[in-house]
């Protein structure tokens, strides 16, 4: 018995000395390691800006070195556009770093270093990994199909339109994070948005129609309109928001007949569309749906109906209950 | 053999048993936590915290911040929550009935002006006197209501909230201006199961605060601030890491938690009647979840950092300390009959069983327990050598699971950029275990007197203010 | 004008690599150039010698892109000094607030350094 104690004695003793040597050892290596790396950050930087800047070629570099210089430039790949970006996308390619993220998304066993790979091939910019970042939806690992999202996006991969949001409707990435990609992409996406507005999946049309919200132009609202009148609440209410930033003036019946929607969501969305349409005749039925209806509703109604008539809704709120108008009058007020 | 003897020798098996699992539970957490915090550092590099900053998609957040005589701090907090860099987000105030300037000062530096907000009667609160919104920054609103505490504030404010997630801060808290972003990444990467996560609470006692940052982070004067320091490692980055990856995290620091607006409302909100409002939240929201049977996730996140400021003084300290653990008590006791239920997975079997037994009871163990395993030594039931050698292994492991947590954070986070600070932290190890510790079980073991005598209410801790000097 | 006659621009950004691009591009495009690495820092300098145009980074610490230019603006020593701000938003609302506070162009993160001297040579041709 003793004898075990003693032994324990000294083993936690010794584990004790071996942690704090270990903490000792690696703070002072981390710490030269770190002034050793800003010396070359330093001293690399001139060149790389030459290089990012088209002045010319980098000098040939040591293996440390082209490790720091294409840490910087990745870097820069996210915060840069035009011929620069170029810049990198070749520099990466001729290091062959492309083909060896390539070669770890498809193969890597561990999931952090294919997600890794997804990451960068995004942040790296070279437009000829999108199909097999479109591949990568289809992974095991959440957060690699997640990053592969991304990095769609990032590349602007119209061809990934449809996949990305196929993926987000199935809850296999998020869908924030597919309607983000998408939206990178801008009107380039329009073609597919338009065509996902016939899918299946209710999820797939509601989440063509709100990015298509913010990427299409007048003419989608005949298309978004169509929505109004789907089975899905959620393409319903989708729609409804699309119309509130596409502006269809066309569309103030069904967006009236939508503010009797049996879904909250659709009711608020479509208040909030008809205060965007400044047409006069909405202010009846967005008055009564202020006084009247669940929270979040009569507060996008009351602030809708502020927007169309604000001297008409201060004349009513003085005469009638509800906390709704009164809040919107009082913000209007404000500005 | 006597009944005395008999209760000798059991207090001492007890005792014995207890420290065995308390620090083999510890140890392993401690390799577990080492594991995650690996993998989160992993998947930092893709987390892709920028893409959502940047995106129109990422849920709002109500910041909501409650003050109780809070004047000297308040316009710095909430200058420091107006820099906060996420895409979509507004800050409520919810001044408390303060019985000082708190409500003057916000008004004059934010140019707040009366507005008749609505307010969701979601929760039940005391009356609400008037709302204010800031003129200059539309995302500031203002809840001036009657006293109620801090749980009735943080309720107000959740009626007040008009975004679909709610972010709990102290008024004395520093929120670091990536933090939201960073606590609410659980939520952008899997918002249908998570419906809270927790960030990572830190000391700023000795660090250097400008404009309503952490500018230099350096250990405090204090020792009693240094021993919190170390302690908060071990708390956040073994206790809370290991409980989150068993989905059995009880504890989201009242200082800095961001909770679905939703998954709140459905269990009624903060319950007043506790001074561990925070944990209570989180052990109804854990229950209403399993009951329901939808797959859930409550995450704490190691990265966002909160500072706040940890009382320097014994009393305060004290005062501190046994108001956590009276909040524990009445949380437990109202969640009593999910203790040991299977029904509840591992928060009922593990979660709640640890915090009642080690947590809750465990300082009974710790300050009876060693007397009387001496005596059974003096009753000849013991050998002296028994009795040291066992006590020299329970501190040494006591002390080898405390530099752990230090290593931990040497590898993954070193924030603390002075080696002379991680020596002292390293020296103060010790004193965490031999005597602060100690000290820390006679708080409890007072707390559990008050609990018998119902004690209620906060008890006063005296504000120096987050940002001045800690040398007033 | 500095001494050699040569426009000052003042860059501020607290991410430093681009603020190095911007100022190396700015550098060799004939400009002298000043740094800053807040906003604070930016206003100092501002008020010490008035460029000739500024460049700020909306998300700087302790004061932001917006608040420099509204800053700037209230002064009369600064007040006409054209300002381009870089924005890493993408939202509709922070560039309006930019015009609001009296910005006089931005540039959207990831930027093109081609289209950041060519319009500041709009900027500086049309006073």
């Amino acid at each position: 018995m003793i004898r075990a104690f003693a032994f324990g004695v000294i083993a936690l003793g010794g584990l004790n000395s071996i942690l704090l040597g270990i903490l000792a050892w690696r703070r002072i290596r981390v710490a030269g390691a770190a002034r050793r790396r800003a010396r070359l950050e330093e001293r690399l930087r001139p060149v790389t800006l030459a290089f990012l800047d088209g002045d010319g070629e980098l000098p040939p570099l040591t293996r440390r070195e082209q490790e720091i210089v294409a840490d910087a430039l990745g870097e820069y790949a996210r915060k840069l556009r035009g011929p620069a970006r170029g810049r990198i996308v070749a520099y990466f390619e001729s290091q062959g770093t492309v083909d060896r993220e390539l070669a770890a998304l498809a193969t890597a066993r561990p999931a952090w270093r294919r997600a890794a790979a997804a990451h960068r091939l995004g942040d790296i910019g070279s437009a000829r990994v999108g199909d097999e970042l479109v591949g990568a939806l289809a992974d095991d690992d959440r957060d690699v199909r997640t990053a592969a999202a991304r990095s769609l996006g990032k590349l602007r991969h119209v061809g990934g339109v449809e996949p990305l949001l196929a993926a987000a409707a199935a809850s296999a990435v998020p869908t924030a994070v597919a309607s983000w990609a998408t939206l990178q992409m801008g009107a380039d996406a329009r073609p597919a948005l338009l065509r996902m507005l016939a899918a299946d999946e209710p999820a797939e049309r509601a989440g063509a129609i709100s990015v298509l919200a913010l990427v299409g132009d007048a003419a989608d609202g005949r298309a978004v309109s169509a929505g109004l009148g789907d089975a899905s609440a959620s393409v319903r209410a989708a729609a409804a928001h699309a119309l509130a930033r596409l502006g269809a003036e066309r569309d103030l019946e069904a967006l009236l007949l939508a503010l009797d929607d049996p879904s909250p969501d659709v009711r608020a969305a479509a208040a909030t569309a008809l205060g965007r349409l400044r047409d006069s005749r909405a202010l009846v039925g967005l008055v009564a749906h202020a006084i009247e209806d669940a929270f979040d509703v009569a507060q996008a109604a009351a602030r809708a109906a502020v927007a169309l008539d604000a001297a008409a809704c201060a004349r009513i709120e003085a005469t009638s209950d509800g906390p709704h108008l009164a809040e919107a009058v009082d913000l209007a007020q404000l500005a | 053999m006597s009944v005395l003897e008999i209760v000798f020798v059991v207090t001492a098996a007890v005792t014995i048993a207890y420290f065995v699992c308390l620090n083999g539970l510890y140890a392993v957490f401690t390799l577990v936590a080492a594991r995650s915090l690996r993998r989160h550092l992993q998947r930092r590099a893709y987390g892709g915290l920028e893409e959502a900053f940047d995106s129109p998609f990422t849920p709002g957040i109500t910041v909501i911040l409650p003050a109780f005589n809070e004047s000297a701090g308040i316009v710095e907090s909430v200058r420091s929550l107006l820099a906060l860099r996420y895409p979509r987000f507004e800050i409520v105030v919810v001044n408390d009935g303060s019985t000082d300037e708190t409500l003057a000062r916000a008004r004059e530096a934010f140019d707040l002006v009366p507005i008749r907000k609505a307010l969701r009667d979601a929760i039940s609160t005391k009356p609400v006197r008037a709302t204010y919104v800031s003129r200059r920054h539309r995302n500031l609103s203002l809840v001036d209501k009657e006293n109620g505490g801090k749980a009735d504030a943080l309720n107000a404010g959740i009626n007040a909230a008009r975004h679909p997630y709610v972010c709990a801060i102290d008024a004395d808290a520093l929120i670091e201006p990536n933090a939201l972003l960073e606590v609410a990444a659980p939520i952008l990467d899997d918002p249908e199961r998570v419906v809270a996560t927790g960030g990572i609470v830190r000391i700023a006692n000795g660090c250097t605060i400008d404009h309503g940052r952490v500018v230099d982070v350096r250990l405090p004067s204090s020792r009693l601030a240094v021993l919190q320091v170390i302690e908060y490692f071990r708390a956040f980055l073994v206790g809370r890491v290991g409980w989150t990856s068993m989905n059995a995290l009880l504890i989201i620091s009242g200082a800095f938690g961001l909770f679905q607006r939703q998954a709140v409302e459905e269990v009624g909100g903060y319950w007043t009647e506790t001074v561990g409002e925070d944990v209570e939240l989180v052990v109804r929201i854990h229950r209403h979840q399993r009951d329901r049977g939808t797959p859930y996730r409550i995450a704490f996140v190691p990265d966002p950092v909160c500072w706040t400021e940890a009382p320097e003084g014994i009393r305060t300290l004290s005062r501190q300390r046994r108001r956590w653990h009276r909040g524990l008590g009445q949380t437990l006791w109202r969640h009593r009959g999910a203790i040991g239920n299977p029904r509840y997975g591992a928060l009922g079997l593990v979660g709640l069983p640890y915090f009642l037994v080690f947590e809750f009871l465990g300082p009974v163990v710790e300050v009876v327990g060693p007397p009387l395993t001496l005596v059974a030594f003096l009753l000849g039931k013991l050998s002296l050598l028994f009795l040291v050698a066992f006590l020299v292994v329970a501190f040494l492991l006591g002390i080898v699971l405390t530099t752990a947590a230090l290593a931990l954070e040497e590898f993954n986070f070193r924030r603390h950029p002075k080696g002379r600070d991680v020596v002292r932290m390293l020296a103060y190890a010790v004193f965490e275990n031999i005597g602060y510790r100690q000290l820390n079980d006679l708080w409890r073991m007072l707390a559990l007197v008050d609990l018998a005598r119902r004690k209620r209410g906060w008890g006063a801790q005296v504000r120096r203010g987050i940002g001045r000097p800690s040398t007033e | 004008m500095s001494d050699a006659g040569r426009p000052v621009i003042l860059v501020a950004d607290d991410e430093d690599d681009v603020r190095d691009l911007v100022v190396y591009r700015l550098s060799r495009s004939g400009y002298d150039v000043v740094e800053a690495r807040d906003g604070e820092e930016a206003l100092r300098l501002a008020a010490g010698a008035p460029p000739d145009l500024a460049v700020l980074d909306v998300m700087m610490p302790k004061v932001d892109g917006y608040e420099v230019t509204r800053r700037l603006r209230a002064d009369a020593a600064t007040s006409r000094i054209p300002v381009i701000l870089l924005t890493s938003r993408s939202q509709e609302s922070d560039v309006s607030h930019g015009f609001d506070v009296g910005a006089d162009d931005y540039l959207k993160k990831p930027f093109n350094p081609d289209e950041l001297t060519a319009r500041v040579r709009a900027l500086l041709a049309r006073r």
